[in-house]
């Protein structure tokens, strides 16, 4: 307890050192981190909430440790982590000669905003999930006290209890509360409730002393004591020392003195979708809209044209095509209608559809015969006509150059389906006559993967082939061949069975191969079967691992947030040294899907039906995604395989992070980068891999989407 | 050890290619690297050039010259050490859009009164100056509210606002590539969260345009000076 005081006095003195300190600067904590990657000063957390949508990569290395964290402040009030980490376990290393490899998932929720008078609340869980090393809890205040300086005190259970531990206040509720269970549930994997706040509890406390707008020194009274870790061993003292530095927006270096002996060091990356990026996003200018000589009603307007419309039609296709072109878009074609005009596209330049949509409208204001007032945009998405975008002449032209020019317009555009149009077939529809049937591309291809617990990152370098062969918009053949030039994905152990189950996934590392592979080859058939309804029907090799045939149903509107799909899939898994050749598993497996779009970017899905290995069940899917493309979900699945037939992990559940390429370079491009994050592959929970379901590909043109990023239409 | 070297010269190589393909824009490396090269690149670059007295920085002369008799528009970017010569690209009522070589857009309003920018990267989506414009008009000094609009990378509106002082700074003669001109010179001071900055207007007391001015447009961009040529 003396010793405790002592401790409690420095850090008052350093406190009421800096409390003179003048402030110039606005206060800017808001990129703080700790060692795990989570709001917080070294190793102890604070209450802090990161800028809404922001998303962090930590990398943190000490003597016999480290840990790689990513995290995502999923909402204002709550930060989310996933971790993989090195950890000196002493009892592990006695087992296996090496430390543990583990992964982690946190969760903090803030309860309060820091007030003028009153401190910022807020709760955590750390390592909720995992195997549980780290498994520890917490409630922590954090206080501004002058722009440069910042307190935390907090309480800790579990991991954070182990130095100046005390009986838990808790237990005046409930004796449960009082003793701590040990271990973990089955297999692991699982949210082990039932440790929650239970067991001793111990005080933390810190303070940040912001020097410098770059610099922002820092100490805590941690009670983090390395439990069965070797540095636990070696501990002189539960109070730590540490330095952040900031080179940038978006990265920022730390170093630490930690328990008295340990030098640690951190580095710290920092992306917010929802900020500019300092770049901006390179574009080549848009024509202005042409407008027309001012006419008493749109009804004045001449239809004397018509008498030669399929010159008009000729004339405007030959010189559109060039300016689409210019502008990213290849026009597909063009129905002339007396007020009319009906214009089919595809985007493939830029990353925001509303962008591609509205060069498109502004374009055909020039050539246009004035009596047309209806502009109607109707993107084709990877063979998908979905819908159609009505703009008015008249509010394109009054607006353009309005404050509130994009808003104004959008007031009088309509959405509707594509089918609504002449010129969108249900079941064929032709290709323009001058595109070409064959599409070709080489080019260089990265896979990657992470968090294998032999290896935390893994990644294939090698070439690509894509071949497509067109007989219409919607019916096309594909082939797509890669060859490894080097890497280090697959080749490892075929992970254990489940047993009772085919090996539907944990094969997978058989085939990865160093000669050429069939990624995928398919005769693909896209259709419009009714209204708001869509099919596919794909045929040959589906993935690496399966051929065989699907067939998916989709229900959409194009203004209802709601959808709803069914998919069946009859496959074969393939041979794995085969290009072709498949062997003699057979598996079915079907799925009943909703899609909803709460609004503002949070998605949710859920499927439910029959996986590979025959497991029933279902697969819950949560993603936010920003206006400009940017993707972070994560998914679980249960089904009745039982938790310890399905091995580590007890069931299928990751993340993952889509991330337009665009918003990266500040080049428009429609390029994508996804990786995902899954637990240890298993059989259970498995799902074949289409490249072609059909709710990704139309979301992007449904009217939530389009009315979100709609401020690109006049970019 | 061999067999590690071909290897590292294979990786080399496919890091090198930029993939073909026939397919139009499919490739995003091809994309990043074209639009990745852009700037304003209607005219010679220029060596850094001193701001002159009156604050205004012209186009160089043979870059005038190539503009024969067509109205357009001089640009000088001090910041981005640029200049080029825009074309006319779209006529309004109350706006006239103006393009580069290389397809970055001035609309201006009033002669040379920046209302949106596209294609720089950080682009003014919108500037409302009716406050500045008027005390322009009617020659007398005051305090004016300037809003401009930009987006974000979420494709969100961002609104900064800005306080401004506007004072006349006397008559003036302007020089606008062969022609010179009587004008009255003034000075917009602004402060806002975002950035503090001085724009200055040249208005041509004979035709009521605002023939000449130096705009800031954003942090990352800096100033544009416009000269009306030909008009």
């Amino acid at each position: 307890m003396f010793r405790c005081r002592r401790i409690v006095s420095a850090l008052a003195l350093l406190a009421a050192g800096s409390l003179g300190a003048t402030a110039s600067q606005a206060q800017d904590f808001s990129q703080g981190f700790n060692t795990f990657g989570m709001p917080g000063v070294i190793d102890t957390p604070n209450a802090a909430a990161l800028p809404d949508g922001e998303l962090m990569f930590t990398g943190f290395a000490m003597r016999d440790t480290w840990r790689t964290t990513l995290t995502f402040q999923a909402l204002p009030r709550l930060t989310v982590a996933l971790r993989y980490s090195s950890i000196d376990d002493l009892a592990w290393r006695a087992m296996r000669g090496t430390g543990l490899r583990d992964r982690s998932f946190d969760l903090q929720f803030q309860l309060l905003d820091e007030g003028r008078y009153t401190p910022a609340l807020a709760v955590g869980l750390r390592d909720f999930l995992g195997t549980g090393s780290y498994s520890s809890e917490y409630v922590v205040a954090s206080k501004t006290f002058t722009p440069q300086l910042r307190g935390s005190l907090g309480m800790g259970w579990g991991r954070l209890a182990t130095h100046g531990a005390f009986s838990n206040p808790l237990g005046v509720l409930h004796s449960g509360f009082k003793t701590r269970p040990g271990g973990f549930t089955g297999l692991g994997g699982r949210v082990e409730v039932g440790r929650f706040f239970r067991g001793d509890s111990a005080l933390f406390a810190s303070v940040e002393y912001q020097a410098t707008p770059e610099l922002t020194l820092m100490a805590e009274y941690s009670s983090d004591a390395y439990p069965g870790e070797g540095l636990g061993l070696r501990r002189k003292t539960p109070l730590n020392l540490g330095f952040r530095y900031r080179l940038s927006d978006s990265a920022t270096l730390a170093g630490y003195v930690i328990q008295g002996r340990n030098v640690g060091l951190a580095a710290n990356f920092a992306l917010n979708p929802r900020v500019a990026s300092v770049r901006g996003t390179q574009l080549n200018a848009p024509p202005p809209v042409l407008v027309r000589p001012p006419a008493p009603g749109p009804e004045a307007r001449s239809t004397d044209w018509t008498g030669q419309r399929a010159q008009w039609h000729e004339a405007l296709t030959e010189s559109w095509s060039t300016a689409f072109a210019e502008n990213g878009m290849i026009l597909k074609d063009l129905t002339l209608e007396d007020r009319r005009a009906i214009i089919r596209l595809s985007n493939v330049r830029h990353e925001v559809l509303a962008r591609a949509i509205g060069r498109a409208a502004r374009i055909s204001t020039y050539g246009l015969p004035a009596s047309v007032e209806e502009i109607v945009v109707i993107p084709v998405i990877d063979g998908v006509t979905a819908s159609a975008i009505v703009f008015n002449r008249s509010a394109l032209e009054a607006h353009e150059f309005s404050q509130d020019g994009a808003q104004q317009i959008l007031a009088a555009t309509r959405f509707e389906d594509a089918l609504n149009f002449p010129g969108t077939g249900r079941y064929w529809q032709p290709l323009p006559p001058e595109r070409s049937r064959f599409i070709w591309s080489v080019g260089p291809y990265l896979d990657t993967s992470y968090f294998d617990p032999n290896s935390p990152l893994r990644a294939d370098l090698g070439l690509r082939l894509d071949l497509q062969y067109n007989l219409s918009e919607n019916l096309s053949a594909n082939l797509e061949m890669r060859q490894r030039v080097i890497g280090n994905i697959g080749g490892g152990t075929i992970g254990p069975a489940s047993p009772g189950y085919p090996r539907v996934r944990t094969t997978g590392s058989l085939y990865s191969s160093s000669t050429p592979v069939v990624e995928r080859a398919t005769v693909d058939y896209l259709f419009r079967p009714a209204q708001d309804f869509y099919g596919r029907l794909s045929l040959g090799m589906l993935e690496r691992m399966y051929a065989g045939a699907s067939a998916e149903l989709l229900w959409s509107r194009v203004d209802s947030p709601l959808a709803l799909g069914v998919e069946v899939n009859a496959l074969r898994q393939r041979a794995p040294n085969s290009l072709f050749g498949t062997n003699n598993l057979r598996v079915n497996s079907w799925h009943v899907s909703g899609y909803y779009s709460f609004g503002d970017g949070f998605h949710a899905q859920l499927d439910l039906g029959r996986y590979m290995a025959g497991d029933m069940g279902g697969t819950l899917t949560l993603e936010r995604e920003f206006a400009n493309g940017i993707r972070v979900g994560a998914y679980a699945t249960l089904t009745d395989m039982p938790f310890d037939v399905f091995g580590e992990g007890s069931f299928d559940k990751g993340i993952h992070v889509t991330i337009p390429i665009a918003t990266l370079l500040g080049t428009p491009t429609t390029a994508r980068q996804t990786t995902t994050i899954n637990s240890i592959t298993r059989d259970g929970g498995a799902r074949v891999n289409i490249a072609n379901r059909l709710y990704p590909s139309i979301r992007d043109s449904r009217e939530h989407a389009l009315r979100r990023s709609w401020e690109a239409a006049l970019q | 050890m061999t067999k590690i070297f071909c290897r590292l010269l294979a990786v080399l190589a496919i890091s090198g290619l930029a993939a073909c393909s026939n397919a139009p824009e499919s490739n995003p490396l091809r994309d990043a690297l074209e639009g990745g090269v852009s700037g304003l690149t209607g005219g010679a670059r220029p060596t850094p050039a001193q701001v002159p007295e009156s604050g205004f920085l012209a186009v160089a002369p043979q870059l005038i010259a190539s503009a024969q008799a067509e109205p357009a528009v001089g640009l000088f970017m001090q910041e981005r050490n640029t200049q080029a010569l825009l074309s006319l690209s779209g006529a309004r009522a109350t706006h006239v859009t103006w393009l580069s070589g290389d397809r970055i857009s001035f609309t201006l309003s009033g002669g040379t009164m920046l209302v949106r920018t596209s294609g720089l990267g950080h682009d003014l989506t919108h500037a409302d100056f009716t406050q500045t414009l008027m005390l322009i008009a009617s020659g007398r000094a005051g305090q004016t509210e300037r809003t401009h609009t930009y987006l974000t990378r979420d494709f969100q509106q961002d609104r900064q606002r800005f306080t401004c002082d506007v004072r006349p700074l006397g008559p003036t003669q302007v020089q606008l590539g062969r022609a010179s001109r009587q004008a009255l010179a003034y000075e917009e001071a602004c402060k806002g969260e975002m950035a503090s900055f001085t724009n200055r207007y040249w208005l041509d007391t004979s035709s009521g345009q605002i023939v000449q001015a130096v705009q800031w447009v954003h942090p990352q961009v800096g100033k544009a000076h416009l000269q009306l040529l030909n008009q």
